[in-house]
């Protein structure tokens, strides 16, 4: 009875190929478009466009603006005209950031103002915060003496260093700076960053996939559970009403299929992600990330019936699945990561599946996960799944059973 | 042949049955009982009962009060509407369905071949329904109802939107889903239909059964010896004339078109002629003629709405 149910659904998708296509290709592609995009704008390969103007053009002004242009993060083009010129750059979004070099970088602080001004949009203000943090960076790094004779002419101008001192301590930077062997000041090493599980670069796909796979999850199963709607309104649930399975073999029957459709949309993402995009594929995971899949796609595919069921018409059921799979993949991370959120949203997106579904993916795909990690969004998609599933059968009996209507 | 398994001729009995709904009652003290090879037509108008009648034989209504006695198992429904899967042909709806009724596969292979055969479909059993004529549809629609090899087959409007060849193709098949020993009820409007296949009819008005009986005892019953006089005026009677002719005991047939019943005795249609000419309106066209079901009906529940 429940196979014949899902008998009908696969038929249905096969026989219509656009239907296929879009249930199947349509993941893989939207997964490669949003892998490139978020994975470039919070991975490493982020090109930020920086406008510089070097007012100053003094030697050490010029070394700085050559560390900036080796910098790969940063596409730094140097700009002529004055601070207006380049605010204009920034507002009509030639550039992402405008940098004005006012002074020679060693000036003192009680010589005039900064010696760099960054001018930022205020729609971009992640960017001003990032060229803000490289740019001190290839300070630390590149031009360590600048940053310590800033520091040294504080502490000379309150007296506690004598002028012979300042003249060793000079002498020491330049030695310093010409040694090119030298690995530079000691400061300048002070951070050094490492990988969890020394990952690869394209490692951070895999949270996109985990993510894409989270909507169109979500989606494929809010398309195939529209069937109930439409079932209902042909007459078909009334006539499978009176048969021995009745709605709850039809309900289960479709939930299988979507389950089975969800399944192979996953290996379809996450294959382009080990194999397209060179993310690092552990055969030891390959079971962890089954059952999660298995979970995910239960989860979605319950939650789909489950709202398609309540509905009473085709048009509240599209809006209302619309809206949802929206609505919970914006706050669940599947558009931009929860880490970027506000604190508040952050715990808000736990009660939506996308973050649990993305939880057990990164928890499944990766070696040295905590186990505690992947059951926990494990328990928690399979309650997803059950109560589901439970809403869809029992609204489904409820709504055919009160939509008779003989003539 | 899909035989039903019958253990008495009575596939449903109704006694006393009193159903509705929340804030109202729409059934009263209703007993019907419906037999094989008998097919028995559910009429009345809008509001009367005719869903609420067709829920609590299936079950899926619990009457208030009163017993049905019949296995919603037994029973199967050709809904109005082509509830068929599109994408599937016609010989694999029919097992599709016969398969959620919990028939093997194997099984319902055979009953669909059985199936398509009795409804003329036979030929059109690898054809996918949405390529299907609206003819082949309903018979599609029927053969997936007699899978389940039902005692029972209610047929919700099975003739709307046929042209007349259609409709005589699944008249005909109505006929022999009875001659195969099953009940059938119809629910329709349609009494050019009632008249050709119902050996009973029940007429149901405002919760009430009102009539049960064969079409012919109907239309004697109701008509007695009198018979229709069609009169079909030049222009459509103004509110004043229409008022009057219904006083006069005439039914509207048509915006221009009323029909009054007149002793046969009452050869010449004085009494009529002179409410017509007294009247002021114009005649183009009088025709007497023996009275059929149609008639019997609207002047049942012309009476029934008098007497409410």
């Amino acid at each position: 009875m429940i196979f014949a149910s899902t008998w009908v659904m696969a038929l249905a998708a096969i026989r219509d190929r656009m239907a296929l296509l879009m249930t199947f290709v349509l993941p893989a592609a939207l997964f490669i478009v949003f892998a490139a995009i978020f994975s470039g704008a919070t991975g490493r390969d982020l090109k930020l466009r920086v406008g510089v103007i070097d007012l100053a053009r003094t030697e050490s002004t010029q070394r700085f603006v050559s560390a900036m242009r080796a910098e790969p993060s940063l596409r730094v083009t140097l700009n002529t005209g004055d601070e207006a010129a380049m605010t204009s750059n920034v507002r009509r979004g030639t550039v992402d950031v405008g940098m004005v070099i006012r002074a020679d970088l060693s000036q003192r602080p009680d010589q005039g103002p900064p010696p760099i001004l960054v001018i930022e949009d205020a729609t971009r203000p992640l960017a001003t915060a990032i060229v803000i943090g490289q740019s001190q960076r290839i300070l630390n790094e590149k031009l360590p003496n600048i940053a310590l004779a800033r520091i040294l002419a504080d502490v000379e101008a309150s007296g506690a260093i004598a002028a012979d001192e300042r003249e060793f301590l000079d002498n020491a930077f330049k030695k310093q700076e010409a040694d090119k062997s030298s690995s530079g000041f000691s400061f300048a090493r002070i951070i050094e960053a490492r990988s969890t599980d020394g990952a690869t670069k394209h490692d951070s796909v895999l949270y996109y996939a985990g993510a894409v796979v989270a909507v169109f999850l979500l989606f494929a199963a809010s398309h195939g559970a529209l069937t109930l709607i439409d079932e209902r309104h042909s007459g078909i649930s009334q006539r499978l009403t009176l048969g021995k399975g009745g709605m709850t073999s039809v309900v289960t029957g479709k939930f299988i299929f979507l389950m089975a459709q969800g399944v192979l949309q996953s290996i379809i993402v996450f294959a382009v992600a080990w194999f397209g995009f060179k993310a690092t594929f552990e055969v030891s995971r390959v079971a962890f990330w089954l059952v999660t899949s298995i979970l995910a796609s239960a989860a979605a595919a319950a939650l789909a019936l489950g709202i398609v069921a309540v509905c009473k018409s085709r048009r509240q059921a599209e809006s209302a699945t619309t809206f949802f799979v929206l609505l919970v993949s914006a706050i669940g991370g599947s558009m931009v990561p929860r880490y970027l959120m506000p604190p508040w949203m952050q715990e808000v997106g736990w009660f939506t599946p996308n973050a649990w579904v993305i939880q057990a993916f990164e928890a499944s795909v990766r070696p040295g996960s905590p186990s505690g990690m992947i059951v926990q969004a494990w328990a928690v998609l399979g309650c997803i799944a059950f109560a589901g599933l439970i809403v869809a059968v029992y609204f489904s009996i409820r709504r055919t059973r009160y939509s008779w209507a003989p003539a | 042949m899909l035989e039903p398994i019958l253990k008495t001729s009575v596939v449903a009995e109704m006694r006393g049955i009193y159903a509705g709904y929340v804030d109202r009652t729409v059934l009263s003290n209703l007993s019907v009982i419906l037999q094989a090879k008998e097919v028995v037509a559910l009429a009345g108008p809008n509001g009367a009962g005719k869903s609420t009648f067709v829920r609590v034989l299936t079950g899926t209504l619990p009457p208030r009060e009163g017993d049905v006695a019949c296995d919603p198992g037994d029973i199967a429904l050709v809904p109005q509407e082509i509830a068929l899967y599109p994408w599937l042909t016609a010989k694999e709806n029919c097992i599709a369905f016969a398969m959620m009724d919990g028939i093997s596969r194997r099984e319902a292979c055979v009953r669909a071949n059985v199936a398509l055969e009795m409804t003329e479909c036979a030929t059109i059993s690898s054809k996918k329904v949405s390529s299907l004529s609206g003819g082949y549809r309903r018979r599609v629609n029927i053969a997936v109802a007699l899978m389940a090899a039902p005692n029972l087959l209610i047929m919700d409007e099975p003739t709307a939107g046929l042209d007349a060849d259609a409709k005589r193709v699944v008249q005909d098949v109505m006929l022999r889903i009875r001659e195969n020993g099953c009940g059938v009820l119809i629910v329709t409007h349609d009494f050019d239909v009632i008249e050709h296949v119902a050996d009973r009819v029940l007429v149901l008005s405002d919760g009430k059964l009102v009539q049960d009986l064969p079409p012919e005892g109907l239309i004697a019953s109701v008509c007695g010896n009198r018979r229709p006089v069609e009169l079909q005026f030049t222009d459509v009677p103004e509110e004043g004339h229409s008022r009057a002719l219904l006083m006069a005991g005439g039914i509207p047939y048509g915006a221009s078109r009323w029909v009054f019943l007149r002793e046969r005795s009452d050869g010449e249609l004085g009494a009529l002629r002179e409410m017509v000419d007294r009247a002021g309106l114009r005649v183009a066209e009088t025709r007497v003629r023996e009275p059929n079901l149609a008639d019997a009906y609207s002047i049942l529940m012309k009476a029934e709405a008098r007497s409410a």
